[in-house]
């Protein structure tokens, strides 16, 4: 099913519906009906709880992903002094 | 300085196109030998942390393409059409029709919450670079950088649509492979008991 497949305006989601609307409905990026359609079902539906729970998690474990790193010092230091071969300060006048 | 401050960033951005640290090293530090040698021509229509990103994507973007003259099988198809979850994991007819046939279930802590984080982190570092190329590079800057979409969209050069779909596709496959790990017999309905043996040993 094509994630902008939208079922028809009177009809509830169902499961296999819903996953595919999950990305957008955690970037809030759902219309109030269709936000409101997956909210319904999820009311009722422990599956797809848990699948939206579980994307959530991802998200988490994500933007955690790598640690923080920098440059190593030579690469600092040939970069510093490229700069400066490249804009040498002027000279005051 | 400038590079000091930006540099962290892109090299989280850099793994994208490259599946090494010194990979990812060596991609940022000629991103700032471009920005050195053309920062006469920046001309302020974009923030100059916009300019720098928008190197690193040409330069990530080429040198992907010159090093992955071999494409894996998994990786030749775009996938942009496939489902999120396999379609044998929901009821296929009779009233129950698209309702979940084998369900997911909610994943519990274990008792050393910080460590299997870590573990996890790196399931999903891994997952992360085994995806098609354009979905890396979407997931990258919109969850693992945290750039809004209308910044990823400019940045790529995509539309939002496409940004949108890449991004659903992506955590599709990124939340399967945590699955994989987490919770194995819930993608395999017919796994025996032994199947179901948690990977990793750290429950």
């Amino acid at each position: 099913m094509s994630v902008f497949h939208r079922p028809p305006a009177d009809a509830p989601l169902v499961c296999q519906q819903l996953v595919e609307l999950v990305s957008d409905y955690l970037d809030g990026g759902l219309d109030d009906l269709d936000r409101r359609r997956v909210e319904n079902h999820l009311a009722g539906c422990d599956g797809c709880t848990a699948y939206v729970e579980q994307v959530r998690e991802l998200l988490r474990l994500t933007a955690g992903v790598g640690p923080e790193r920098h440059l190593p010092d030579p690469v600092m230091q040939s970069l510093r002094a490229r700069f400066h071969e490249r804009h040498p300060p002027q000279p005051d006048r | 300085m400038l590079v000091s401050a930006l540099s962290p960033a892109l090299l989280r951005a850099a793994r994208a196109w490259v599946d090494s640290t010194a990979g990812a090293e060596d991609l940022v530090q000629d991103t700032w030998v471009a920005v050195i040698e053309g920062i006469d021509r920046f001309q302020g229509r974009s923030s100059l942390r916009t300019w720098i990103f928008g190197i690193l994507v040409n330069l990530g973007r080429r040198r992907s393409a010159r090093d992955r003259r071999w494409v894996p099988f998994s990786a030749a198809w775009s996938d942009d059409r496939a489902p999120s979850v396999p379609a044998d994991r929901f009821h296929r007819a009779g009233a129950r029709a698209g309702t979940w046939s084998s369900p997911p279930h909610r994943w519990d802590d274990g008792p050393d919450a910080a460590v299997e984080a870590a573990d996890l982190r790196a399931v999903v570092d891994a997952a992360i670079g085994r995806l098609p190329r354009r979905q890396r590079e979407v997931v990258t800057a919109r969850d693992v950088l945290g750039w809004p979409a209308d910044e990823t969209c400019r940045m790529l050069g995509i539309t939002d649509a496409t940004q949108r779909l890449l991004l659903h596709r992506a955590r599709a496959r990124l939340r399967a492979a945590l699955e994989h790990e987490r919770s194995p017999h819930d993608e395999h309905p017919g796994a025996t008991a032994q199947d179901r043996a948690p990977k990793g040993g750290h429950r």
